[in-house]
């Protein structure tokens, strides 16, 4: 007779280290999955570039300002409150404003773009004579509070004897179980591996998986770099710019477009969409990284053409689009000096 | 009661007694199966039931049981598939079961006074019902609650906060609301239900060189 698959309590979906003496212990186990192979689009460190003021003043700029889609309801469990309606005069209600449009730069605020880090190498001592003290390795943790957890102290003690910093993988499983980050597993969520991560971003779901890439990595973990890249690189092919505008990922993505010059979708997708302000701003941002500023001086109109001519390389499209646009301004500034004209006789 | 009727006309057909027969465990497989959703099962189509209920016992190596005509719907020692629970909740059964409301809308639990107590441990004991009114998952065995079954996991998640539902709201029972538990977090494991994340802030000085 066939018999029921077993069932377990779920207990806390937390693994707490076995204390041996007031000492945590661990069996080797790799948390790392392999990096399958991908093309990274670009050697050059994204960090030299990413924390100017310049390219974050563009950036910000092409990200918009949707508010109702920034200030959407976060379903995180919470109580839910009924909303409040208050009375009140126009230099209050400025005042909101103003403290909504500081709220919202805070929920805006971008997830750096870095280089991958490098594995820790530090070795503090080697005691040969303690080779052999058990078959697993020690690891400590200092766990006083208000240290940055990328400064806190974890050391490794090897069954070889040698006493080392613990790699970035052993200090981010130590940090997070004893001081968790909301939304962070201790193991990473298999939705990251290559197959699960396929189908949610065939799903469309990129900024739900980037949210959660962002809550469970370090902006320099090589996990992280593969899987934002990838969505962005998702999302330039299938055009789908719309879903991730006036969010935080949408800055980083298109440094990362921009980077790998693969940025023609995105110029395509904002011509069409008659946002030339956009348009300009995109190639304003790639002159500024790809060549010398001295570009961004010339008229917005002309900046965009010299770029078709030049470095696009969806010249095509992107001509027939601009010629296109261009047609439809030069109506609409008929249609609207035409009406000037009658109402000035009128 | 209709079902019983049914069945017992079928058996007095086949000059069995109606009150007890000997049944082995591939039968009831049978009868369940393959009157389509089955007149036996909770979820009801309106199929006749089949003529292939036999009369001779098994004579294989699988151990009979005894049991009661009306025991039979209450046996849940069979296995079913997960793909075959995905394939019921979008079958003509399942809507005209159900309609489109989760699935516990319906339940309405019985106990004395205004406020509910806490649900009970299981339904299910020594692999069958053991109680009247099962909870909304116990009840129909077509339900199984598994990481890939993300339509029916849906159910229990609130659609205002994204919490999983309490079983004073479901009536779930407990063991049931445990697996569900487990399912959810494995499909949000897997990334099979999106869900709000925390935002994390970031120190950029932490990240400038």
């Amino acid at each position: 007779m066939a018999t029921r698959a077993v069932m377990f309590t779920i207990g806390k979906f937390r693994c707490f280290p076995i204390l041996k003496s007031g000492v945590a212990k661990f069996t080797t186990s790799s948390n790392l999955l392999s990096t399958a192979t991908f093309d990274p689009g670009y050697t050059r460190d994204p960090s030299e570039v990413f924390f100017k003021e310049n390219v974050q003043a563009l950036l910000d700029r092409l990200t918009g300002r949707d508010y109702e889609k920034v200030f959407q309801n976060r379903k995180l469990g919470q109580r839910l409150e009924p909303p409040k309606y208050e009375l009140l005069t126009q230099a209050e209600v400025d005042q909101v404003m103003a403290e909504m449009a500081a709220k919202l730069k805070r929920k805006l605020q971008m997830p750096p773009l870095l280089k991958e880090r490098e594995p820790v190498t530090k070795i503090l001592s080697e005691d040969p004579e303690l080779q052999g003290f058990d078959n697993c390795k020690y690891v400590f943790i200092n766990i006083s509070q208000g240290i940055n957890d990328r400064k806190r102290e974890v050391v490794v003690r090897d069954p070889n004897g040698v006493l080392r910093d613990a790699s970035w993988e052993e200090r981010q499983r130590m940090c997070q179980i004893y001081f968790p980050v909301p939304g962070r597993q201790i193991y990473m969520p298999k939705m990251f591996e290559e197959t699960h991560l396929q189908d949610c971003l065939e799903k469309g779901q990129y900024e739900f998986v980037l949210d959660r890439a962002c809550a469970q990595f370090e902006p320099d973990d090589p996990d992280y770099i593969r899987v934002t890249r990838k969505t962005y690189n998702c999302v330039d092919e299938n055009n789908k710019f719309s879903t991730l505008r006036s969010t935080r990922h949408f800055g980083p993505m298109v440094l990362h477009l921009v980077l790998c010059k693969r940025m023609d979708n995105l110029l395509f997708h904002f011509i069409t969409s008659k946002d030339v302000k956009a348009a300009v701003d995109l190639v304003r941002l790639f002159h500024l990284i790809w060549s010398d500023p001295s570009y961004s001086e010339l008229d917005e109109f002309q900046l965009i053409e010299n770029y078709i001519q030049g470095p696009a390389v969806k010249k095509p499209a992107l001509e027939l689009a601009w010629q296109t646009f261009l047609e439809i301004e030069k109506q609409r500034l008929e249609a609207l000096s035409l009406s000037q004209q009658n109402t000035a006789s009128n | 009661m209709a079902a019983r009727v049914v069945l017992s006309q079928a058996l007095r057909q086949l000059a069995i007694s109606p009150k007890t027969f000997t049944v082995s465990s591939k039968y009831t497989t049978n009868m369940l199966l393959k009157a389509g959703g089955g007149s036996l099962s909770f979820a009801r189509s309106f199929s006749k039931p089949s003529d292939e209920v036999s009369s001779e016992p098994n004579t294989e190596s699988d151990p009979t049981l005894v049991v009661d005509q009306k025991d039979a719907s209450k046996m849940r020692n069979r296995v079913i598939p997960v793909e075959i629970s995905m394939k019921y909740l979008k079958s003509k059964g399942y809507s005209t079961t159900y309609g489109s409301e989760p699935v516990w809308v319906k339940y309405r639990r019985n106990f004395k006074g205004q406020f509910a107590p806490d649900t009970r441990k299981t339904c299910i004991r020594q692999e069958k019902l053991s109680t009247g009114n099962p909870c909304p998952i116990c009840r129909d065995e077509y339900l199984i609650l598994d990481y890939r079954n993300v339509e029916l996991l849906k159910q229990f998640i609130s659609p205002f906060n994204g919490a999983i539902l309490p079983t004073k709201k479901t009536g779930l029972c407990q063991t049931k609301q445990r697996e569900l538990l487990v399912a959810i977090t494995k499909a949000k494991d897997y990334g099979l239900i999106a869900f709000d994340v925390p935002i994390r802030e970031y120190d950029y000085s932490d990240y400038r060189s």
